[in-house]
């Protein structure tokens, strides 16, 4: 699984998340059966889409620091 | 983590089906309603003596919490007929509550009168113990009033909300478990760089694999000449013979 891949799942929990606690604290209803599913259906996509996106770069960041320590640590 | 999280977030929407109590007695109070046509009848509903037609709205929805019981007065009366004695009557048998999770009713109170009466006007007295529900929700919800009649038919009905309050705000199952969740996934995608690192290739052996890659395939080749080599092989001792 990749850092993005993984990354986006993480955020479409976390989308689904925000969506379930924004009604736990009034902030949405979540009474109606459609109005709840568009809720949620775009809660988990624009959690997925920046999670992926946070993913991405932190996988990248990561990849570039062990590149950068890996020649000092080889070195004499 | 994204499988067990998703499992438990359906829990969490179908958890609370079914916590009301199901249909209940007549109270003492409760007086009998009458019966007939339909969309004649003008009825008014507190909520703890709040009048629900002030909480139509999220924003204006009645405060309340689940920890102790809720009296509701259902009052109804035919807006058709001039006097008291006069004009159609109605046979109105349950007093229905209902309150709704993502469209769907997650539970539903009913006081039933056994015996109706036609009459002009009634009333029905419900005492609602919300129970489990307040460890488990907090929130906005929309509740549905309604009276019924023997056949089944909703005579009158209203919409109203209700902004439910947990102990210490978060006091409830729900919220609790649902910051947990987002505070795990959180703590997830901040570790999902490390994903990066598992599905790249070593650093400094990117090229090893190819190269491997290579050499199978060079084996291969020398495979399929060495039919061609073992001939000249088998081919050679007769001219070491001469």
């Amino acid at each position: 699984m990749s850092a993005t891949s993984h990354g986006a799942g993480s955020g479409i929990i976390l989308g689904l998340v925000l969506v379930l606690l924004a009604q736990q604290f009034s902030y949405l209803s979540l009474s109606d059966l459609y109005p709840s599913l568009e809720a949620l259906i775009l809660g988990a996509v624009v959690g997925g889409i920046l999670g992926g996106l946070i993913g991405w770069a932190l996988g990248r960041r990561y990849l570039s620091r062990r590149a950068a320590a890996a020649p000092a640590a080889s070195g004499p | 983590m994204v499988a067990p999280a998703l499992v438990l977030l359906l829990l969490m929407v179908v958890a609370p089906v079914g916590a009301m109590s199901g249909p209940s007695a007549a109270p003492k109070g409760a007086s009998v309603v009458p019966a007939a046509g339909s969309s004649g009848i003008n009825a008014n509903v507190t909520w703890n003596g709040m009048n629900i037609g002030s909480a139509g709205t999220i924003s204006s929805g009645i405060m309340t919490n689940f920890g102790s019981a809720i009296n509701l007065v259902y009052t109804w009366s035919a807006t058709s007929g001039i006097g008291p004695r006069s004009g159609p009557t109605y046979n109105i048998s349950t007093a229905r509550l209902q309150m709704f999770y993502f469209g769907f009713p997650i539970g539903t109170r009913d006081v039933i009168n056994s015996n109706p009466i036609a009459d002009r006007y009634g009333q029905f007295n419900m005492s609602w113990d919300p129970g489990v529900l307040q460890w488990i929700l907090t929130g906005d919800y929309k509740i549905t009033a309604s009276l019924i009649a023997p056949n089944g038919t909703s005579e009158w009905s209203q919409d109203f909300f209700i902004h439910v309050t947990a102990p210490a705000a978060i006091g409830a199952a729900m919220p609790i478990l649902l910051i947990l969740v987002g505070i795990w996934e959180v703590y997830s995608l901040a570790r999902s760089g490390r994903q990066a690192a598992i599905s790249a290739p070593p650093a400094g052996k990117g090229k090893e694999p190819a190269a491997a890659a290579s050499g199978t395939a060079a084996s291969t080749d020398t495979s399929t000449t060495s039919p061609t080599k073992s001939d000249d092989a088998a081919a050679a001792p007769p001219k070491e013979d001469t």
